[in-house]
């Protein structure tokens, strides 16, 4: 069975990050931005993986791994910070709109 | 393909290497850990519990014992930072380094805590916005902050800078009730966790390129071996990476546009804090990286030499036209990463010394400049430079000693700011980089316009008669004090700080790229 | 062959829910196709011999995660779509434009230099919860109580924020 190189998995997560950066600089709702960056921390989840396939030592393979489980800690602990912002944002405020989210400039 | 220098293959193992014999899993290692080098960051971690703990007994309204709690716990730990001081290893399997650059900007950390801790009890207070957990919150950060000066593990740096994120992202939307402040946590985390999540890919192309993620293994790996063509490339992507995330953290142009938003919106507490210690961190973070690739600094040079340039130049224009006195620091904040910016181009012993010196310094006048703001908070929290003016008349002492801090944000002699610009100033001379060294000096004369414009609105008459004199709390005049002369006393007798800066940084090896080929 | 036409098809559906969450105007459908997007994540960790992170993404990701946004645009009733798709501001169209195509093609740069790559065989062993529990309480121990601070700060921020309660 022929397995699939490295550069496919590595187009795909370039892809999925490049979505992901875009997505936040062109969304306006901030949870839809937040999901976004969610996209991009996938992205660099997936490289880990593909190159931690390619690593010659066991111990090499696993650090992939590892810090892969260490993102997805690091993911859930954004969320629950940045959704109670989120929440408490939009008790003070009824329209979250990023545009409007400007209210200090001069 | 691989460069075959990783991993089992590597011809030394690290002295912590212990094989671990079970099963099949002999390809672990148990770390050996010496503690004493752990103590700081533990005692840190143990005081935040503590405080935590403490603060579910205590009434509401009494948060001295919490602040007189946190300030123990940081002397402690700085006491176990000093004696660590001359310490040169990395334990706990790599990802824990003690060295005498990370011993001087963890000083650097404790001291901008201990200080933000004497100045919150009564911000909050006047703020109304007396929530006990804004200081296990402190200290936590306080303790990522820490990991990201002591490690060139990236992925345990990664970790700690989202420590010391997520905990300022709360403390700038702690003013729940108004928007502005939620504004700016809103602002702040958006744009954090997208600067992190750049940081993040850069460390996956490093594990990509180089089989490992700790930053003294891959110098390793490239002094040692001729590289292929394939994890050079992935390297220089991993770096570019990595400099737009820590760019972000350490707000350079052209990735500042959150700095004066979130330094205004956010409480200034919060803002006092966030401006020495998040600057010092990613600081740290960006001398380990760039000092630990440097063949490929030729590379790097003209990016970080456009960022350092853009920083000054923009910064200081930026602050000269504003009108707000926290927006003035914050776009002074900007420049003066461009400043420190100027020692990462030059990678020189000197620039090193003089970034370890001026980092120090800078936590010192911007921890006591935003602490006299937060003396604003009894006045409706105004911070405009017209709000500002007549100081003075309310408060000469807090005048004065706002005035010596903004003396030496400009850099006017005999103050620690006039010297930690000298040092880089020279660095770059030596490094031959006269253009950049001019840029420094030039934008440092515009600096000191609005510094000065600053200063002299204190003196001003005040709008309002007749002047109700303020009374200062005690814990602000000790903070002003310590801020003040520190920044007196290093001017005066540089070499204090300046010597063991020098001595940290002579720890640091510094390979040049003619050291190595990195031509086939 | 096999292994090639199923990383064909799922990389087909994470390409394309990824536009769509973008894409969309519907936050709920944004995130639905997220979950999908990681769901087809999950597979794809699988067919990279990460099985234990395959279910873990699932788990954790799919499930709790995106169970959480979801629930926040319920709360905040935000699943109305927006007035319009994207933001307003002008600068953010070649903004983005210039992200995009600057990013993509400086990785897929980097996809193109190990193109060529010979094939690994991964330890048969590697993507098991035993060794990466090995990894974790050795060389990691240290990373572990990391994460450990950091979720204990998230836990603390939330409650912070999210408590009804006059200071």
């Amino acid at each position: 069975m022929e397995s699939v190189p490295l550069s496919a998995y590595l187009t795909l997560s370039a892809f999925l990050f490049a979505v992901g950066a875009v997505g936040v600089v062109i969304k306006r709702n901030p949870i839809v931005i937040f999901m976004c960056i969610e996209l991009m921390l996938n992205a660099a989840n997936l490289t880990f993986l593909a190159f931690a396939k390619h690593q010659p030592t066991l111990q090499a393979q696993v650090a992939g791994h590892v810090f892969v489980l260490f993102v997805i800690g690091v993911a859930a602990a954004e969320v629950a910070v940045g959704l109670g912002i989120i929440t408490v944002m939009f008790r003070l405020r009824e329209n979250i709109d990023i545009d409007q989210v400007n209210l200090m400039r001069e | 393909m691989f460069p075959a220098s990783f991993g089992a293959n590597s011809p030394e193992m690290p002295a912590w290497v212990v094989r671990y014999t079970l099963g099949r899993m002999e390809a672990f290692v148990v770390p050996e850990i010496e503690w004493s080098v752990m103590l700081p960051f533990i005692t840190v971690v143990a005081t935040a519990l503590a405080v935590l703990i403490a603060e579910m007994f205590l009434p509401r309204e009494r948060h001295t014992p919490l602040v007189l709690l946190g300030l123990i716990g940081i002397g402690i730990a700085g006491y176990f930072q000093l004696v660590n001081w001359q310490v040169n290893l990395t334990t706990f399997a790599g990802t824990v380094r003690a060295d005498s650059l990370g011993a001087i900007l963890n000083l650097a950390v404790l001291g901008a805590t201990a200080l933000t801790l004497l100045l919150s009890d009564d911000y909050l207070r006047a703020r109304q916005i007396r929530y006990g957990e804004f200081y296990p919150l402190l200290l936590f950060a306080t303790s990522g902050a820490m990991l990201m000066v002591s490690s060139t593990n990236l992925m345990v740096v990664f970790l700690g800078l989202e420590v010391m994120s997520l905990a300022l992202y709360v403390m700038a939307g702690l003013a729940r009730t108004e928007v502005r402040s939620e504004e700016s946590a809103l602002k702040y985390f958006l744009l954090g966790a997208f600067a992190s999540a750049f940081f993040l890919y850069g460390i996956a192309l490093m594990y990509g390129a180089q089989g490992t993620v700790d930053l003294q293994q891959v110098l390793a790996n490239l002094a040692q071996f001729e590289e292929s063509g394939f994890s050079r490339l992935l390297t220089v992507a991993s770096l570019a990476m990595m400099a737009v995330g820590l760019g972000f953290k350490a707000s350079l142009v052209p990735f500042h546009m959150w700095t004066p938003d979130v330094y205004q919106g956010a409480p200034t507490i919060a803002t006092t804090y966030m401006s020495a210690v998040a600057k010092v961190a990613a600081f740290a973070v960006l001398i380990r990286v760039v000092f630990n690739t440097l063949p490929f600094m030729e590379l790097w040079m003209p990016v970080l030499w456009a960022l350092s340039a853009l920083s000054m130049g923009v910064g200081n224009l930026m602050a000269l036209i504003q009108r707000d006195a926290k927006r003035v620091l914050a776009y002074s904040s900007v420049a003066h990463a461009g400043y420190l910016a100027v020692g990462l181009v030059s990678a020189n012993q000197t620039g090193l010394t003089g970034m370890l010196f001026y980092l120090f310094a800078y936590s010192l006048m911007t921890v006591g400049a935003f602490g006299v703001l937060t003396l604003m908070a009894r006045a409706g929290d105004a911070t405009t430079i017209s709000a500002l003016s007549g100081l003075y008349r309310r408060q000469p002492f807090v005048a004065h000693m706002m005035a010596i801090l903004l003396l030496s944000l400009a850099g006017i002699p005999p103050t620690a700011g006039f010297w930690g610009k000298w040092y880089l100033f020279l660095s770059a001379l030596e490094a031959n980089h006269v253009w950049l060294a001019v840029i420094l000096g030039l934008t440092s004369v515009v600096g000191a316009a609005y510094y000065l414009r600053l200063a002299f609105s204190l003196y001003a008459e005040p709008r309002e008669t007749p002047v109700v004199p303020w009374r200062v709390p005690v814990p602000m005049v000790v903070c002003l004090l310590v801020c003040a002369l520190g920044l007196i006393l290093l001017g005066v007798r540089p070499a204090y700080l300046a010597e063991p800066s020098a001595q940290a940084s002579k720890q640091v090896q510094i390979v040049r790229p003619t050291n190595l080929s990195l031509q086939k | 062959m096999a292994e090639r036409l199923l990383f064909f098809l799922l990389a087909l559906i994470v390409v394309s829910t990824a536009v769509g969450v973008v894409t969309n105007r519907n936050p709920v459908r944004s995130a639905l196709l997220l979950v999908a997007n990681f769901f087809s994540l999950a597979l794809l960790y699988f067919l990279l011999s990460a099985q234990f992170l395959g279910v873990l993404q699932i788990i954790v990701y799919a499930g709790a995660i995106m169970v959480l946004f979801l629930f926040v645009i319920m709360l905040l009733n935000l699943g109305s779509p927006e007035p319009a798709t994207f933001s307003e501001q002008g600068y953010r169209r070649p903004l983005a434009w210039l992200i995009a195509l600057g990013m993509f093609a400086l990785l897929v740069s980097q996809a193109l230099v190990v193109a060529g790559t010979p094939p690994a065989q991964a330890d048969p062993q590697v993507g098991t919860a035993r060794t990466i529990g090995y990894a974790l309480f050795t060389e990691w121990s240290f990373a572990v109580v990391v994460v450990g601070v950091l979720l204990t700060v998230g836990v603390i921020g939330s409650i912070l924020l999210a408590r009804r309660r006059s200071a």
